[in-house]
């Protein structure tokens, strides 16, 4: 990108070596950034042993796919998936609808009493209840073990709020409002025929921070779940991740093998569990950028 | 005839099953319990469920995985939501000390009239009672208990096949050790041409001390009762006192830093964990270390090493001090004060400690997982030993039983017990250790009240803390030894002596059950 610009408008000989401190910089980070993933995906497909002994680090060796074996033999993380997979879709329709409804409306000037709401909104980002109120709480309403806890439990996030209806109040402006009022349409079918066409490119920001954000939470699942049957993947996750091979303390046999065997599983839980979302990133990234920058800008 | 009798049969079958059926009504009780991965729901686990048949005591799990325990378990207690049992529970007793000044905690030691089978334990070992007693004189949490000694000693490993291509005498002192290191790390014993033998490598992850405590008895230290939290020993006037402060432990470094400086010690030694040992050893690159009961964990490398005599320090102490007492693990069952029936929750849980009961939790179904052969012993199927899906074995038997990553109340005797431990070579290894061993009920677990707990955690911080860091410090020579005093008067300054004063009230009350 920037060797582009460079090309077309040949500045100074400053500016160059500006260009060139900032691509070593952005190269440096994305090396930082990159690497522990790459490693990841690698260490997953290498013998576990060449692994521990620290001999991989940029090509695979000793090409292996046991843990990859054990991890579709087990059905714990089939079923992870499988729930995960449905309380991200259903959660972030659920965030989403639930975002746009606070936004919109605080977007609009003529909305009365838009200062205290927003107040009341900003409030609960830094003073909360605590975890055991909040615990009580939910499980006075049934929600403790109840699949619409992962749907609807931080459903809604003030930080969206605030981007979206940022986004709203800068790109539509007050005249498309009047025209619309002018043409006869009622607020409704300003929302839907006007504002959440022109909203796509926050809409895509939305899904990514929420999609994300329910696939990667573990915590929900950890705290007001009980069955099994019913944890997100992130809760297998990280049974596999934390559990430390520690057979030492009580097992039949503390095994070589086994422990070599479940390093492998690791890696290979995890390159599977952030598949999908690296997946989705790239569909979304344009509107991404787009969408946060639009929003930020004022005016 | 052939009639007449199964009639018989059925009649006294039901004169014997009525009047029980009648006596003991079902009794259901709720639990939480921590999960270990390989083990499946404890609502469905044969073992869970012929404990609960053998007992009438109906048990609704609710299952939690090892990973997510602690904040699960600490979440119920803060917003007292609590089940009537809390099974692998992991009270430290710190929790014990806090939660039953809550009141949250049932006294079991008044139900001991339900728990024949822990009541008989507990009169057979007095250890049992003083490493599980609190402060306040009651008994919170029931206990592991462990009588097969392959399971509670921790030991080190030499490299024989080296010693033997160099011709190297098995080393019986610090002394000779430190010569057989010196020839292991300068004449390539693995025969690659290459200097890359280790010689000592050893793992730090568990805790700090775990790879050099085997040496404290080498150096006098803990003869008493052990080493205590890592640091402590007992002194021979019943004083506790800080190893850590003591000349013996300023000898004990000034061997290692001499180790570390002629490069004889593992540089990963202080950062790695024991699978990068085995995977060192398995390169054929580790001369002698210092981990586990067993050389299991040596994977293929296993064979190259033996256990050898304890080693004798400068002043010719040799005493074994690295063991656990036969109260393996404290706090891993307890009964709350929600519990309606405690009476019923206690009979429960001392089946865990009958005979039959930890052959359940250990070896799981009789006739599925085991079998009971001529000899009146105890033993696994072929199907659950070498499992045809390529289980492992702890897998196939977590199928039917409980026990796998242990903290489940049990009695485990070498009757009872099929792992490592009961290794003909494990057995021989023990026997080595024997002369230097302490005896197993000296071994001091200590409980202190929820006041000393919070006035420890700082000392925790501080005073641990100053000495671990200067522990790394003064063997890699970064700190010289020659500031030893130094550094004890440090300790000093950071009120040791509070210190010490809690410990040593712990210590008598330990002393005095």
């Amino acid at each position: 990108m920037n060797a582009v610009i460079a090309r077309k408008k040949p500045g100074s000989r400053e500016d160059r070596i500006f260009d060139a401190v900032i691509f070593v910089l952005v190269a440096l980070v994305m090396l930082i950034t990159v690497y522990p993933l790459y490693i990841v995906v690698v260490a997953s497909f290498s013998a576990p042993m060449d692994v521990i002994s620290g001999k991989v680090w940029i090509w695979p060796s000793g090409f292996n796919l046991e843990g990859y074996k054990r991890i579709f033999a087990n059905n714990d993380i089939l079923i992870g998936y499988r729930n995960t997979l449905v309380y991200t879709v259903l959660g972030t329709l659920v965030s989403i609808v639930l975002t746009m409804s606070a936004a919109y409306p605080l977007s609009r000037s003529k909305l009365y009493g838009r200062n205290a709401v927003m107040f009341l909104f900003a409030f609960t980002m830094f003073f909360r209840g605590g975890m055991i109120p909040t615990y009580l709480t939910l499980k006075g309403m049934g929600l403790y073990n109840n699949l619409a806890v992962m749907l609807l439990f931080g459903a809604l996030s003030v930080y969206n709020v605030i981007v979206a209806r940022t986004f709203l109040q800068n790109t539509i402006p007050n005249e498309v409002y009047e025209a619309a009022e002018v043409d006869g349409s009622n607020d409704l079918q300003t929302f839907f025929q006007i504002v959440l066409p022109l909203s796509m490119p926050i809409l895509a920001v939305l899904t990514l921070f929420y999609a994300v954000g329910i696939w990667n939470n573990y915590f929900t699942g950890l705290i007001y779940l009980k069955d099994r049957s019913r944890y997100p993947l992130q809760m297998f996750l990280r049974e596999i991740l934390v559990t430390q091979a520690d057979s030492m303390s009580d097992g039949l046999e503390a095994d070589m093998n086994k422990m070599l065997v479940q390093e492998s599983v690791k890696y290979g839980a995890i390159v599977i569990s952030s598949v999908p979302m690296i997946i989705l990133y790239p569909f979304l990234q344009k509107f991404f950028v787009k969408g946060v920058m639009i929003g930020a800008i004022k005016g | 005839m052939k009639k007449l009798t199964r009639l018989l049969v059925l009649v006294l079958g039901l004169c014997l099953l009525v009047p029980q059926a009648m006596a003991e009504e079902k009794v259901t009780l709720t639990a939480l319990v921590a999960k270990y991965p390989i083990v499946g729901d404890w609502n469905t686990n044969p073992a869970a469920m012929l404990l609960s048949e053998r007992t009438g005591v109906d048990v609704q799990w609710e299952v939690v995985a090892d990973a997510s325990f602690l904040e699960k378990r600490n979440l119920l207690f803060g917003s007292n939501d609590l089940p009537d049992i809390i099974m692998r529970a992991k009270l430290s007793a710190t929790d014990e000390a806090k939660y039953a000044a809550n009141g949250q905690l049932y006294p079991l030691d008044t139900l001991l009239e339900y728990a024949p089978n822990f009541s008989a334990l507990m009169e057979q070992f007095p250890a049992i009672a003083k490493n599980i007693t609190s402060p306040d004189g009651h008994i919170y949490s029931l206990p592991q208990l462990n009588t097969t000694e392959g399971n509670l000693v921790d030991k080190y490993w030499i490299n024989q096949t080296w010693l033997d291509k160099l011709g190297l005498e098995m080393p019986r002192t610090t002394d000779e050790l430190t010569e057989v290191l010196r020839a292991f790390v300068n004449n390539d014993p693995n025969g690659n041409g290459q200097k890359d033998e280790l010689g000592f490598s050893f793992q730090t992850k568990t805790s700090l001390y775990d790879g050099l405590n085997r040496f404290y008895g080498a150096f006098g230290m803990g003869k008493n009762h052990g080493v205590i939290s890592g640091y402590f020993q007992i002194n021979d006037e019943g004083k506790v006192e800080l190893a850590a402060a003591t000349d013996n432990y300023r000898q004990m470094l000034t061997w290692l830093n001499q180790l570390w400086t002629e490069g004889l010690i593992d540089k990963d030694s202080f950062s790695q964990d024991f699978s990068s040992v085995a995977a060192k050893a398995a390169l054929d690159q580790v001369g002698f270390t210092s981990y586990g009961n067993n050389y299991q964990w040596l994977g293929s490398a296993k064979t190259n090493f033996v256990q050898p005599e304890i080693i004798a320090g400068p002043n010719g102490d040799a005493v074994w001090t690295t063991m656990r007492g036969f109260v393996q693990n404290t706090g891993v069952a307890c009964i709350t004060t929600a519990c309606k029936n405690p009476e019923a929750a206690m009979r429960y849980l001392d089946y865990y400690y009958s005979e039959a009961g930890t052959v359940a939790i250990r070896m799981g179904i009789e006739g599925e997982s085991y079998y009971v052969d001529e000899n009146g012993a105890y033993q696994l199927y072929d199907h659950i030993k070498h499992d045809p899906n390529g289980l492992s074995l702890d897998e196939a038997i977590s199928k039917y039983g409980l026990y796998c990553g242990g903290n489940v109340p049990q009695y485990i005797t070498d009757a009872v017990d099929q792992s490592a431990a009961q290794l003909p070579e494990t057995k021989e290894a023990n026997e080595k250790l024997r002369p230097g061993m302490l005896d197993f009920n000296d071994i001091v677990n200590l409980h202190f009240t929820e006041d000393e707990v919070i006035a420890m955690s700082r000392y925790e911080v501080d005073l641990i803390g100053y000495v671990e860091e200067n522990l790394v410090n003064f063997i890699t020579g970064e700190r010289d030894l020659a500031e030893f005093d130094a550094y004890v008067q440090e300790l000093n300054r950071m009120d040791l002596e509070g210190c010490l004063d809690i410990y040593q009230a712990a210590f008598d009350r330990w002393n005095a059950i």
